[in-house]
């Protein structure tokens, strides 16, 4: 079942456990996140990155297609494994052609990070007074540098 | 695929305007403006915009009257590394798409940071 195509975002109790299931046919779990260990802006960012992987064909008005079920899952995989219990609340965002970008604020600097449509390429962006600073590639498995980028930001 | 040539029968005067869609507006907390995301200008592919002199806000938001409306001119454009091509459809002759210096002619991440900064609104639907 396609996140992508089904996504309704039920905050679902089972026991203890606090989940996310992404699916409108709730005897299936396609994507379930457990979330009584994340923090409340992990939380919220989940819940807005699957409010637009729900988004319609042309959402942009330029024909562009939702954010692709690569794309997504990459986020989440981004958003979940940031080990920070509060933090800024990234603001979730669409790219055309089916990506999707997180991007942080804190005072006159921010950062963004891109996720492609493949869910395979990932971009960040720092910059200060909107004026960029520094851009390039980045493994999303490489938590040591987007820690490194988050200190950046909040310093 | 050629790079593609940039149009210079598109003046450095001529206004570029896109359309913004609601949610992807947010407050600058700093500037205290609202302004698009840098993400309007991203795409894994060509940006679209329309030639300001060979149509219309209206009729650019005719069909979406819920969104926004930015602009720059080319020379903003240019002076950041864009390029611009003319791409008429049947529906909208001013559509043109815009390039830039990411693999494969993409605007890239600065440069649609530096768009998203730059851009003037022409018509700011707030209520998001």
């Amino acid at each position: 079942m396609s996140i992508v195509q089904t996504a309704a975002t039920i905050d679902h109790m089972v026991g203890k456990e606090q989940r996310f299931q992404i699916s409108a046919n709730t005897s299936q779990w396609s994507a379930v996140v457990v979330t009584n260990r994340l923090g409340w802006w992990q939380r919220r960012a989940l819940q807005s990155l699957y409010e637009i992987s729900s988004l319609p064909e042309n959402w942009d008005s330029y024909g562009s297609r939702p954010p692709t079920e690569n794309a997504v899952e990459c986020a989440k995989r981004l958003i979940i494994q940031i080990d920070r219990d509060n933090f800024l609340q990234p603001r979730i965002i669409p790219i055309s052609g089916g990506g999707v970008q997180l991007a942080w604020h804190s005072g006159v600097r921010e950062l963004e990070i891109e996720i492609s449509t493949s869910g395979f390429i990932v971009e960040y962006l720092k910059s200060e007074r909107g004026e960029p600073l520094d851009d390039g590639l980045l493994e999303i498995e490489d938590r040591s540098r987007i820690d490194t980028f988050l200190s950046w930001l909040i310093a | 695929m050629p790079e593609p040539q940039d149009d210079c029968s598109i003046g450095d005067d001529e206004k570029l305007l896109r359309r913004i869609r609601p949610k992807d507006i947010h407050l600058n907390p700093i500037s205290n403006q609202y302004r698009p995301e840098s993400g309007c200008f991203r795409s894994d592919d060509f940006i679209s915009v329309h030639i300001a002199s060979l149509t219309s806000e209206e009729k650019v938001l005719l069909d979406y009257p819920e969104f926004s409306l930015v602009e720059f001119t080319a020379e903003e454009m240019r002076s950041i590394g864009c390029k611009i091509v003319r791409d008429p459809l049947p529906e909208d002759p001013a559509h043109a798409l815009m390039y830039g210096t990411a693999p494969g002619g993409y605007v890239s991440k600065s440069q649609a940071k530096k768009l998203s900064k730059i851009c003037r609104w022409v018509v700011l639907k707030r209520g998001l």
